[in-house]
């Protein structure tokens, strides 16, 4: 570093004032220099969270708070643990079983525990017998090993799991946002971070899983496979069967009746906790073939693929016990209350070609709404409501939105619930065709899409938003008495949701 | 930024887009202004995240660090007096988190759980191996500073917040802040000019060409 001192003489020493300021400067030069240096290389690499972030962060902040630190409880706790912690753990030595222990073969162990396969894949063996094989370019970390199991975490790639069925076992696999938890069983888990996707596919035994679209943990048993993409919202659980051929080759779901009305598939999965049966509308026939794939809604009893408004056998609520509604009778609600109000298009044409995936939710999530709506318009918005698979559908209906093309984005959801009907996007499309409605001040029009919502996925993830907004809709055209019933229906189901001060503030009548 | 950020595509945020509408509307608990403040923040705070603990993170263990911020951010935003300084009432949160996370991290060392205490880095193609492994020396010269210390350090030098919001987000005086960063300041430049991986930053001049 060069020394730009004019006056100082040579021989003079340097008084040790200016030396200090000298080396703090310098010193201060250097660490800017670094520091910019780390804000470039942060802001070379990928930016921002993935998309299931939010859908994690919704999840902790439903599960129940630890307990908040008390320092003045654990002054008094400390003392006093510290007394007889010397006298216990001689005891606990000889008492406490030993964590279990592992060994890799043919992949790289760090020493925190990150297990990073080979080229040929990698096994680890665990002291219980638990045998985990890592498909090649798998990276496993193992978090924490107790005496009956482990804590273990699928950061990339697929692995195959055989956990020894041992009392009190007790292991749980993370992979991306979802949690598998094992008692003993054979299954393989599969985690993309680029896809977003998580499989857990069954070989024996049974696992629970918890994680985005799932209000509560879900049972799989032998054979199931689930396959989630929590940033499209989609969740999916099969048997395991080989697909059954879809007529246009296109994500199989229910298929339409003549009359329009629909009942939506269930698949025969045994063990898991899905709803048993399903509900036909009267007037309309039962669909024979029933597609082997479906959306799941973990509590739902009973479920009614609601029709279109205006085709035929639509439910009136009083058919519905799965979701009781006290306001349904109230007036000025135009007949039906369950029935959702028209879509701007007609039916579709039944010779529907093979759609190209364009991957639109992808651009969506980028922030590229405009390139999306441009596209379909360069493909052509009849072709693309008529042939678009159902995840850029929604997609499209997303990006219009934010591009601000409301009709654009009501022909993309009410195609969704055509084409679709019965799955997650057709009835996130209720959701949405309601909240578009009710903001833009079609109070009715909101409420009976938030009805038909409740109907078609009683426990889906927009499940307390609809109920809460159509609390909010009955207080303000039928007054307090008439929301007083979805209140305390809210409270009893949401008891920590966002409408909890409205719903209280209603019942207390404050 | 080299791409752009992941949102969450749900929710209308025009009631949102001010400081004071989203403000107003956390503290009604509405879950919209929840997402239009994920939406909105998210990506600045995992940036920010990105620079307080360095490169070579676990994306998987940043995200939970994220996760706790907003827990954070959405428990005590009742709290914020002027909607305005919402930005910088979340960097404090997120100095916090991540002084907590350090924190941990030594414990753990000294706990021997794992060899450094540091969680384990996911290999990731640098965007310049120079430029990145000279950083990644950098933070690993900032692991000799106490948590705090290092806290202090990397908001005021790499962050780039005020000396004024250094002490406050850490609860301290400006004198007092002051001098722990020159302290701080010190050391790690007495490090980095000891290790030749470092000397061209330490030359000064050729500094800022190596950062990019």
């Amino acid at each position: 570093m060069s020394d730009d001192r004019p006056f100082e003489l040579p021989d003079q020493p340097e008084s040790r004032s200016g030396r200090r300021a000298r080396e703090a400067a310098a010193d201060e030069a250097l660490v800017s220099a670094l520091g910019q240096a780390a804000r470039a290389v942060a802001a070379s690499e990928p930016a921002g969270p993935s998309p299931a972030a939010w859908h994690r962060l919704t999840r902790a902040r439903a599960q129940p708070a630890r307990g908040a630190a008390r320092p003045l409880r654990w002054a008094a706790v400390v003392p006093v643990a510290c007394a007889s912690l010397a006298a216990t753990v001689a005891v606990v030595r000889h008492v406490r079983p030993q964590s279990l222990t592992y060994d890799v073969r043919g992949g790289d162990l760090a020493s925190s525990g990150q297990v990073e396969a080979g080229p040929l894949g990698s096994a680890v063996r665990f002291s219980d017998g638990t045998e985990i094989q890592l498909d090649a370019k798998a990276r496993l970390a193992v978090s924490a090993a107790g005496p009956h199991g482990a804590r273990l975490r699928l950061q990339a790639g697929a692995a195959h799991f055989r956990v020894m069925h041992l009392p009190r076992a007790a292991w749980a696999v993370e992979a991306g946002p979802y949690v598998v938890e094992v008692t003993g069983t054979e299954f393989d888990v599969r985690w993309s971070e680029h896809e977003q996707t998580v499989e857990v596919k069954m070989i024996s035994g049974s696992v629970r899983v918890s994680g985005p679209l799932l209000t509560e943990r879900v049972a799989l048993g032998k054979g199931q496979h689930l396959l989630a993409r929590p940033g499209m919202g989609d969740l999916r659980i099969d048997d395991g069967r080989p697909d059954r051929p879809a007529a246009n080759g296109s994500v199989p779901a229910a298929a339409p009746t003549p009359a329009g009305a629909v009942v939506e598939p269930l698949p025969p999965v045994p063990g898991a906790t899905l709803p048993p049966a399903i509900v036909a509308p009267a007037a309309g026939p039962v669909v024979a073939a029933a597609p082997r794939l479906a959306a799941i809604r973990p509590r739902a009893r009973r479920r009614v693929a609601l029709v279109e408004p205006g085709r035929s056998a639509e439910r009136r609520p009083s058919d519905s016990p799965a979701v009781p509604r006290a306001d349904t009778s109230a007036p000025g609600d135009g007949g039906d209350s369950l029935s959702p109000p028209p879509l701007p298009e007609s039916a579709p044409s039944s010779a529907a070609p093979r759609w190209r995936a364009r991957n639109w939710s992808a651009r969506v999530a980028s922030g590229d709404a405009g390139a999306v709506v441009t596209d379909a318009e360069s493909v052509g918005v009849d072709a693309t409501m008529r042939q678009a698979d159902a995840g850029d559908l929604a997609a499209l209906a997303d990006a219009a939105r934010y591009a601000g093309r409301p009709e654009l984005a009501e022909r993309a959801f009410g195609a969704t619930r055509r084409r679709f009907p019965g799955s997650s996007q057709a009835h996130a499309a209720a959701f949405l065709l309601g909240r578009m409605a009710d903001d833009r001040g079609d109070s009715t029009g909101g409420l009976r899409w938030y009805r038909a919502y409740l109907a078609e996925a009683p426990a889906g993830p927009y499940a307390a938003e609809a109920l809460g907004r159509q609390m909010l809709i009955v207080k303000r055209s039928q007054g307090r008495e008439a929301a007083l019933p979805i209140a305390q229906e809210y409270l009893g189901r949401f008891p920590n949701g966002t409408y909890l001060l409205e719903a209280r503030a209603l019942i207390d009548n404050r | 930024m080299t791409a752009s950020p992941l949102r969450v595509l749900r929710g209308e945020v025009t009631d949102f887009d001010t400081d004071e509408g989203l403000v107003a509307g956390l503290r009604r608990g509405d879950a919209r202004a929840e997402l239009a403040a994920w939406n909105r923040f998210s990506a600045r705070v995992d940036a920010t995240l990105r620079r307080l603990l360095g490169p070579g993170q676990d994306p998987q263990a940043r995200e939970d660090l994220l996760q706790e911020v907003f827990i954070r951010f959405f428990a005590r935003v009742g709290t914020l007096r002027v909607a305005a300084a919402v930005g910088g009432f979340l960097t404090g949160i997120t100095v916090h988190v991540v002084h907590g996370e350090l924190a941990r991290r030594r414990r753990r060392s000294w706990l021997r759980l794992t060899s450094t205490g540091v969680t384990p880095d996911i290999a990731s193609p640098p965007p310049c191996a120079e430029a990145r492994e000279a950083v990644l020396r950098y933070y690993q010269k900032l692991e000799v500073l106490s948590p705090k210390d290092r806290s202090i350090f990397v908001a005021r030098t790499i962050e780039g917040l005020t000396l004024a919001e250094v002490a406050s987000v850490h609860g301290l005086s400006v004198s007092t802040a002051q001098r722990r960063l020159l302290r701080a300041t010190r050391k790690v430049s007495l490090l980095v000019r000891r290790d030749p991986a470092l000397a061209g930053f330490a030359d000064g001049g050729r500094a800022e060409g190596r950062g990019a």
